[in-house]
């Protein structure tokens, strides 16, 4: 009984402080000359993100290439690893490949906001998967230029939420580190607000602008980190 | 297109699951020293055989996967408890972290995000990405030669007669049939379809009348077999009544259970002291791969492992915070059997390592490069500096690197030992990349760490490298509406092991795209292998089995360090439809393969149906047809870490070609003719 009464007050504060901290990041929204003072972006008005989980055996390393209909991107990681698309337009498609010639497991699931919409698995040496939105695209659209992305990764596996804009939108997020945001078409400056949800560790984040890590940034239970 | 799905794989899908087991426990503080107070550890593994080819009914698959969600249990005997799901005693186990991210038992704040930033979560605009549900796709042919591990997790000490089985209703699984033997059917088959069930609302239940006994402080092994088809019950629901339609099952589980030192007999268990650690890890012998980590209470583990019927080989790596590593090399884990390995470590001061991956010809950083800590098996004397790394080289840690080429990456702690803490001594590190020179150089940790071929004897390292420049072209020129994407492979000459692969697209309307790609240099690969494979689709959804022909180029030349091979080789592939083969071979035993080549070059591999099973020594392949003879070998190898090798002379066999139908129709790949393409099975193949 004692113990539940100790969980329970430990549930509400983590709630609490979970609270605090998502209005602090809602407050802060213009707080890096974005023109999204008091409610960050257009959140509401924008559809579902699509993102991608790269799971399996840890430690494969896979190359990838993602594209929907107006740009792609390729990149390697290493199993597990999410990959969002900020401000996606319509339609996605990801293509990965285990790069190891072991029979290591590899399962990539497509999500659309929180939906499940496609997913596959390959356990061959150097597998491929090919996981699509409904109806597919017609082609590889061209790589991204500018190429903006941010990478969170770490605490290792922590539960993160928080906040991915520009001077235009802004994007809420609940993932789990490593995870890597594809900025599509930015305008002009990007920036995230990170909150460590279970406060596994320090949250470690770059910027990468056109393959080049132009800004990195560590700290916690929240981070925040922006580029230029 | 390499598909080498020996009965290595089968033992490599349990790999991602219980490295997360340990890892799972931390939040919680629940390793094994304080599970006496708190209840006592269930470790799931799954297992069951595709169900047997019984024509017109049921036809063979090239795979038969489901997606599980989670297992749960209730240890209510009231057969009616399946009917309330809210009962307050059912305890989940969901898919480890890592196999799938769930949140587990973490609070979902998406939803209260959702409500901070004036999100609209159930109107047609939700917004932004969340975390969402995550699963384990089980294969039926992998699972039928060794159990897969699900989770292992603490739950509370209690006999549990009531457990189920969750899958995802809306998303049940995939399956791959091969071709269908009526051809007047027209079903086109070795294309993905997904799988319903009769009741996607329902759970797959079961109860046991013994229960499932999980003690106070114990471990509890939980073995539950899935049952594609209910005999008796349900034969076959039924497949679709037109190519890609759904595949209508309706499986049931049955379960087995034992608390070690008993072990269900599809594991085997080790155990034994291991004093100055505080983990032990189990990997599959020479390889790396996790399998299963335990965390040490009072100087003693328990590794429930799984085992395939003549028994899989492990190694076992024992660390702990200020102790040397101590491990075991090919240890034999023998279903139903109990041994005892002792893994007491010594004393050793330890330094945190870390440091660089760069691209020699480029400076760039590179992102994915695997470091390993390597050590000789005890008494073996291997040199784990020579390449191919020695089978008696025994993997220690591993990490890999991040964005910025910076190992260990933050999460590399998810894999094996960390290097966080490497004990002093004298080790190999093994550096590999995909498409780059692998580097496997001494090290010395003694207050710092050394490495012979680091850069200026640091422990970063710059990796050497060539380039290949080619085109690919595709006949007839890619049809409306889509690009076709084509994957191109590289592997040392003769042999199955691949060093790289790069994806071109050829645009529709075109039949030709250049491709460019990372390999080894001449000095360090003499001669490549290269093939090329159409990702093509099926009704808009992408296949895994392609239409084309496959490329293939044997004995290819690579350029010198950072050059580009003087050759640019051309690798064209047709549309000719696919088709199926079906066989056996009399001989064969869990480390039997059959292997698929075309002039020279080894393209896929399966493993054999194994004793006991529905389709015990069967194999099937989907391949292109091609105007000339495939080959099929048989391949043998000793497991788990051997390459496999030829044991008996290679059968041609030449495919049969696929049915034209007129439209309205789907098809593989366009032909030009305006008809489409339905493949033929071939049956009764004899692999001597």
């Amino acid at each position: 009984m004692k113990g539940n009464l100790k969980l329970k007050w430990s549930s509400a504060l983590r709630h609490l402080a979970l609270a605090m901290l998502t209005f602090a990041c809602a407050a802060c929204g213009g707080a890096f000359g974005t023109a999204n003072p008091t409610a960050p972006g257009n959140t509401s008005q924008v559809p579902a993100e699509n993102s991608l989980w790269v799971l399996g055996t840890p430690g494969t390393p896979f190359q990838a290439l993602v594209t929907d209909s107006s740009q792609s991107w390729s990149f390697r990681g290493v199993v597990p690893e999410a990959v969002v698309i900020v401000n996606n337009a319509p339609g996605t498609q990801m293509t990965v490949t285990k790069l190891t010639n072991n029979s290591a497991l590899m399962t990539t699931q497509l999500f659309n906001g929180v939906t499940l919409v496609a997913e596959a698995s390959t356990n061959d040496p150097f597998g491929t998967t090919v996981v699509q939105t409904f109806g597919g695209l017609t082609g590889v659209a061209p790589h991204a230029n500018p190429d903006i992305r941010i990478f969170m990764k770490g605490p290792a596996s922590g539960l993160l939420t928080g906040l991915v804009e520009d001077l235009s939108l802004s994007f809420v997020f609940e993932a789990r580190a490593p995870t890597l945001f594809l900025f599509e078409h930015p305008d002009a400056r990007v920036d995230a607000i990170i909150n460590s949800v279970d406060t596994a560790g320090t949250i470690i984040a770059d910027i990468q602008s056109n393959g080049v890590v132009a800004v990195q940034a560590s700290g916690g239970p929240r981070l925040l980190i922006k580029f230029p | 297109m390499k598909q080498l799905t020996s009965w290595r794989a089968a033992i490599a899908l349990l790999a991602p699951v219980l490295v997360l087991f340990s890892v799972a426990l931390v939040p919680v503080e629940t390793g094994r020293a304080q599970q006496t107070t708190n209840g006592g550890t269930v470790v799931i593994a799954l297992t069951g055989s595709p169900p047997a080819t019984q024509l017109p009914y049921t036809p063979a698959f090239q795979s038969l996967a489901f997606n599980v969600l989670a297992v749960r249990l209730n240890p209510s005997t009231d057969p009616s408890i399946f009917q309330d799901q809210t009962d307050p005693n059912w305890v989940t186990v969901p898919v480890a972290q890592g196999v799938g991210l769930n949140t587990g038992s973490m609070v979902d704040v998406f939803t209260q995000l959702a409500v901070l930033f004036n999100l609209n979560t159930t109107g047609p605009n939700p917004g932004s990405a969340g975390t969402g549900p995550s699963e384990l796709q089980v294969d039926m042919n992998q699972i039928q030669t060794v159990p897969q591990l699900l989770n292992s997790q603490l739950v509370p000490a209690n006999t549990y007669h009531a457990i189920e089985l969750e899958l995802d209703g809306s998303n049940a699984g995939t399956v791959v049939p091969i071709c269908l033997e009526e051809a007047s059917s027209q079903l086109e088959g070795c294309i993905a379809s997904q799988i319903a069930l009769v009741d996607p609302s329902a759970f797959l239940t079961t109860t046991s009348v013994t229960g499932v006994s999980v003690p106070l402080g114990g471990l509890t092994t939980l073995v539950i077999t899935i049952n594609p088809v209910t005999s008796g019950v349900q034969p076959f629901a039924g497949r679709p009544n037109f190519s890609g339609g759904l595949y209508t099952f309706s499986p049931s589980i049955s379960v087995t259970s034992t608390v070690l030192p008993n072990v269900v007999n599809t594991l085997g268990e080790v155990t034994g002291s291991a004093f100055g650690a505080t983990q032990v890890a189990a990997e599959l012998a020479s390889t790396g791969q996790v399998v299963e980590i335990a965390t040490l209470g009072g100087g003693q583990y328990q590794l429930p492992l799984p085992a395939s019927p003549d028994g899989t080989l492990y190694d076992l790596v024992a660390s702990g915070s200020s102790s040397a590593y101590a491990f075991a090399h090919n240890v034999l884990v023998r279903r139903g059997k109990i041994q005892t390995v002792q893994l007491n470590s010594s004393g050793a001061g330890q330094i945190s390592l870390a440091g660089k991956v760069t691209d020699t010809c480029s400076g760039m950083a590179l992102q994915g490069a695997t470091l390993e800590i390597l050590a000789p098996a005890p008494g073996s004397g291997a040199d784990c500096t020579q390449l191919p790394t020695p089978s008696d080289c025994v993997v220690l840690a591993s990490a890999n690197t991040d964005d910025t080429g910076t190992y260990p990456m933050s999460s590399s702690n998810l894999v094996t030992q960390s290097f966080d803490r490497v004990p002093k001594g004298n080790y190999t590190m093994l550096v590999t990349d995909a498409g780059y020179d692998t580097v496997a150089s001494s090290m010395t940790i003694n207050g710092g760490a050394s490495c012979s071929l680091g850069t200026g004897g640091s422990c970063n390292f710059a990796l050497g490298r060539s380039t290949v420049e080619g085109l690919v072209t595709i006949s007839p020129p890619v049809p409306s509406p889509r690009a076709l994407n084509v994957l191109v492979t590289a592997e040392d000459h003769g042999t199955h092991h691949i060093e790289n692969v790069t994806l071109t697209s050829v645009p529709v309307g075109s039949s030709a795209a250049p491709f460019t790609m990372f390999v080894p240099d001449a000095a360090n690969v003499a001669s490549l292998d290269m093939y090329a494979t159409v990702s093509d689709y099926f009704n808009g959804l992408p296949e895994k089995a392609t239409g084309h022909t496959v490329a293939v180029l044997s004995g290819f030349a690579p350029a010198s360090r950072c050059g580009t091979a003087a050759t640019r080789p051309t690798l064209s592939m047709q549309c000719a439809g696919h088709g199926s083969i079906m066989g056996s071979t009399a001989v064969f035993d869990d480390g039997t393969s059959i292997v698929l080549s075309k002039d020279g070059v080894q393209l896929m591999s399966t493993g054999i149906g194994p004793r006991g099973s529905n389709v015990k020594g069967e194999f099937s392949f989907c391949a292109p047809v091609d105007t000339g003879p495939y080959q099929l070998q048989r391949f043998e190898a000793v497991p788990p870490a051997a390459m496999p090798t030829p044991v008996a002379s290679p059968t041609p066999i030449t495919m049969t070609p696929p049915i034209q139908v007129g439209q309205p129709c789907n098809s593989i790949c366009g032909t030009g003719s305006g008809n489409c393409l339905v493949c033929t099975n071939q049956t009764g193949v004899t692999v001597p």
